[in-house]
């Protein structure tokens, strides 16, 4: 078997499935010798209350696509410029997970040093996230497009909350426009040869053989949980213990925030994704606690709301990743790879990271045994860091005396999670490891948000005078207010955006 | 060294490159307003004299570290700049290649150059993948610039390049240097080590006329001996002799020879390989061998049969071992 690769099978549903055939498809689309996508199609799951909330790395898939932004507003999609936290101390506790960094390096200290030195000694009341251009602009309603100057400064960025069917439906349209082969179908069996897929076998009687299989089908993964062995599956439960999931739809906000809330309650949390005609709820809970119809009163206590049980979908979550998602002539991609509540907004990030490594590990002859090894560690290094960043909300929450927040604060952790918490809580500095999706400011804004004051900071943070540093963060601020103010609205650049009378998505 | 306390007197062993390396970034750092930084280096060891080729992270060093004036840095360490590493004779003899600085070709559409240039070789191009990075083009032709910063677009890519310098001149320079910040400097040898009873933290060194050094934070920079990391901590050691069999060196400097080469040669001999670095005053030359194979004497009468100009000295001997401690702290 060492012919190089001439046919991809795509089997699965909704985003995993149609991003990776339009990937796939396009990444091959001008070569010398094409490569064919075929896509079979189980039967979509999505709901119209669907949204996914992704990260700015969605923005990075856009590019790859080709695909612009009005994509996302034509479907009735909104920026996100991050998450604000409530209640995860305790009732009326609030902080903001923006996508930025904070304040502006001294002699090559980060700012972080310098604020802690001032909320210690100084007197400073300030929350860190003031200090981030992306925070303010979020509170302000505007687009955090940067001057050149403040880009210096500055990792402001968003990401974004799409509308899952129609958004999913532009991107299926584009797919089999440029040639993706669709087959809508159920799989019966499959047939395999040394641990190799060999043929597919669909309901209608039909077979499918490719040299590449791509299992995009969730949690469900019928065509990797058919080669894997019985423990491949890591279940990452007693973390991350909430198990259901709510979708609901409210009326959409006015004025329509650019982030994200989440806010805790007792038995899991509630998150509210603001899309341009509506606002996407999620309620996260752990059956052990609570029953859905108890979430949903809580949720229509909490939104002012009146849902009913018919009104909502309700959906099971597997928390976990598979320790090796490339078996064979197999690869599990997004949800299928690795299943995690939507908690951080990675949930089409798994799906981006399999696309990533898939592309730069493409297989070019038969024996796909080193690319497996190298994807396999690769994935599971990444997921193994962003499963830590979930796990930190839970361990450091201050909800006390409900059996769920209590039980999640005294859990023992993982070992690279213990280790980052106390090296942060005693001189807030971030551990990073390899392959990480968040960076260290997004590490820095939830470790401080949670309530964590490193104990000590920078030594050489005492190299500045206090009147300096005072007037530095003066300075700043009035850096950050100014730029926010010439920032355009976020109203209008998804007017700009969206106005365009070009009818493709793509640039 | 008592926990919860700010450090105040830190001791940095030895003062070959890496002891007035630490001195002077430290001092530029931290400085010597609110902690106090002494360096003690014995004149009777003397130090290793070698570590003359560099890295291109050189650069970033000298520059946002410690701000040097990089002309001033040149002029005083008789430095001379470095494209790459013509690798002579190791594939076979006659045969070489060179390990540039500085990227090959371009990325494209998210794929490595890498891939492009195999395709290209595949189709009947040849192995010299030169032409495809400017670092090897000006080092074959005998050329160096440095990264013009003119506005507009870029019409070359950016120049990496690291360089050859006289190592005692460089920890002569990063003396007066560190001095200049406060650093002070005893002349002495360490003869024993006082630890705290409680946590065997080092509490001073005792020099040989009898005079102790105290101080709250310790950097060996003693060399290869690890007078601190090993003979008082015991760090260990991971040999990769098995590896990197190579266990002595014979060095001699010799007269310049023909036009300044503006990189390293290392070329393949019988038990190891000789260095060739062209300095401005001098070329310094070294024969890296594994004692198994060639005796010591040996070694030096072929390096001295092996130079491109008139030695300027005897060769000096060098023995170690390849490997990493197993801490560094
Ligand atoms: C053959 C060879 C070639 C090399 N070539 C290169 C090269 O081209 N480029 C490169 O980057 N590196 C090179 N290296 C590595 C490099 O030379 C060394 O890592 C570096 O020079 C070591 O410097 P140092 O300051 O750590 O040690 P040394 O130069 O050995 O300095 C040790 C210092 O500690 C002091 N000291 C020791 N014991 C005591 C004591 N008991 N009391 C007081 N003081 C004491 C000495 O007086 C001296 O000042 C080479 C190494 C070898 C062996």
């Amino acid at each position: 078997m060492d012919k190089p690769i001439k046919k991809v099978a795509v089997v699965g549903r909704d985003a995993d499935a149609w991003l990776a055939a339009l990937i796939l498809r396009l990444s091959f689309l001008k070569a010398e010798n094409p490569i064919e996508i075929v896509l079979i199609e189980l039967p979509s799951k999505l709901h119209p209350h669907e949204f996914y909330s992704v990260l700015p790395s969605h923005q990075v898939l856009h590019k790859v696509m080709g695909l612009r932004e009005s994509v996302v507003f034509k479907t009735a999609g909104q920026c996100s410029l991050g998450q604000r936290f409530f209640n995860w101390s305790g009732e009326s506790t609030s902080f903001f997970h923006g996508y930025d960094t904070h304040g502006v390096p001294v002699n090559n200290i980060e700012f972080l040093h310098y604020w802690v030195k001032a909320r210690k000694h100084m007197q400073l009341e300030l929350p860190l996230e003031d200090f981030s251009f992306v925070v303010e602009a979020a509170k302000q309603g505007k687009f955090p497009s940067l001057s050149d100057s403040a880009a210096q400064v500055s990792n402001a960025t968003y990401g974004y909350h799409l509308n899952a069917l129609p958004y999913i439906s532009a991107i299926a349209k584009e797919a089999i426009g440029l040639g993706v082969v669709h087959k809508i179908g159920e799989l019966k069996s499959l047939d395999q040869i040394d641990g190799n897929i060999s043929c597919l076998h669909l309901s209608d009687g039909s077979q499918v053989q490719a040299d590449l299989y791509i299992d995009a089908s969730g949690e469900d993964a019928i065509l990797i949980s058919q080669l894997e062995a019985a423990d491949n599956f890591e279940s990452w439960g007693q973390w991350l213990p909430c198990d259901k999931k709510i979708t609901a739809s409210l009326p959409p906000l006015s004025p329509m925030p650019g982030f994200a809330q989440i806010v805790a309650f007792q038995q899991g949390w509630i998150g509210y994704f603001p899309l341009l005609n509506r606002t996407a709820l999620t309620a996260i809970y752990s059956s052990e606690y609570a029953t859905a119809e108890q979430i949903i009163n809580k949720v229509n206590k909490v939104s002012k709301a009146s849902l009913k049980a018919e009104s909502v979908v309700q959906s099971t979550i597997k928390t976990g990743a598979r320790k090796k998602s490339w078996i064979g002539n197999c690869v599990a991609i997004g949800e299928s790879a690795a299943s995690i509540e939507p908690l951080d907004a990675t949930q089409l990030h798994i799906l981006h990271l399999s696309m990533l490594f898939l592309r730069r590990l493409f297989p070019n002859s038969g024996d796909l045994k080193l690319e497996a090894d190298l994807y396999n560690e690769k994935m599971q290094s990444h997921l193994t860091n962003i499963r830590d960043f979930l796990v930190a909300h839970y361990k450091l929450n201050q909800r006390h005396g409900e059996p769920l927040w209590d039980a999640q604060r005294n859990m023992q952790i993982p070992q690279s999670l213990e280790e980052k918490i106390s090296l942060f809580s005693s001189r807030g500095m971030v551990a990073m490891c390899e392959d990480e999706t968040f960076l260290e400011e997004n590490w820095a804004s939830i470790l401080i948000g949670h309530g964590i004051m490193p104990e000590t900071y920078d030594p050489l943070v005492e190299k500045v005078s206090r009147p300096d540093q005072v007037k530095h963060f003066q300075k700043i601020l009035q850096y950050i207010a100014a730029e926010v103010a010439a920032m355009p609205s976020m109203q209008s650049h998804i007017e700009i955006n969206t106005e365009s009378s070009k009818s493709s998505i793509f640039s | 060294m008592i926990m919860n306390q700010r450090i105040k007197n830190i001791i940095i062993v030895g003062g070959g490159t890496a002891g007035w390396m630490t001195a002077a970034a430290l001092s530029k750092t931290i400085g010597c307003r609110s902690c106090k930084i002494t360096l003690v280096e014995s004149e009777q060891i003397g130090t290793v004299g070698v570590g003359e080729a560099t890295l291109p992270l050189i650069n970033l060093f000298n520059k946002n570290v410690l701000g040097l004036d990089e002309n001033e840095f040149v002029r005083e360490t008789n430095a001379t700049f470095k494209l790459g590493i013509e690798f002579a004779d190791w594939r076979k003899v006659g045969h070489s290649y060179f390990h540039p600085f500085g990227h090959i070709g371009v990325d494209m559409d998210g794929i490595s150059f890498m891939h492009y240039w195999l395709r290209w070789y595949k189709a009947g191009g040849g192995l010299d993948f030169s032409r495809f990075n400017a670092e090897t083009e000006a080092a074959r032709s005998l050329k160096f610039m440095r990264t013009t910063n003119e506005p507009g677009p870029k019409v070359m890519p950016d120049i990496y390049y690291a360089f050859h310098f006289d190592a005692s001149l460089y920890a002569a320079y990063l003396r007066r240097y560190a001095e200049k910040l406060g650093v002070s400097r005893i002349e002495g040898m360490i003869e024993s080590v006082n630890q705290h009873p409680d946590n065997g933290y080092i509490s001073s060194l005792v020099l040989k006329n009898g005079e102790t050094i105290e101080g709250d934070f310790f950097i060996d920079c003693s060399g290869f001996k690890g007078i601190l990391i090993e003979q008082v901590y015991q760090a260990g050691y991971y040999d990769w002799s098995h590896w990197l069999p190579v266990n002595r060196a014979a060095a001699v400097p010799c007269e310049s020879a023909g036009e300044l080469l503006p990189f390293t040669r290392s070329t393949a001999r019988e038990s190891g390989w000789q260095w060739r670095i062209p300095l401005q005053h001098r070329i310094g030359n070294g024969y890296v061998f594994c004692d198994q194979y060639i005796s010591e004497d040996e070694a030096a009468d072929k390096l001295l049969s092996r130079l491109d100009g008139r030695a300027l000295d005897k060769p000096k001997s060098l023995r170690f071992v390849t490997g990493v401690r197993k801490k560094a702290g």
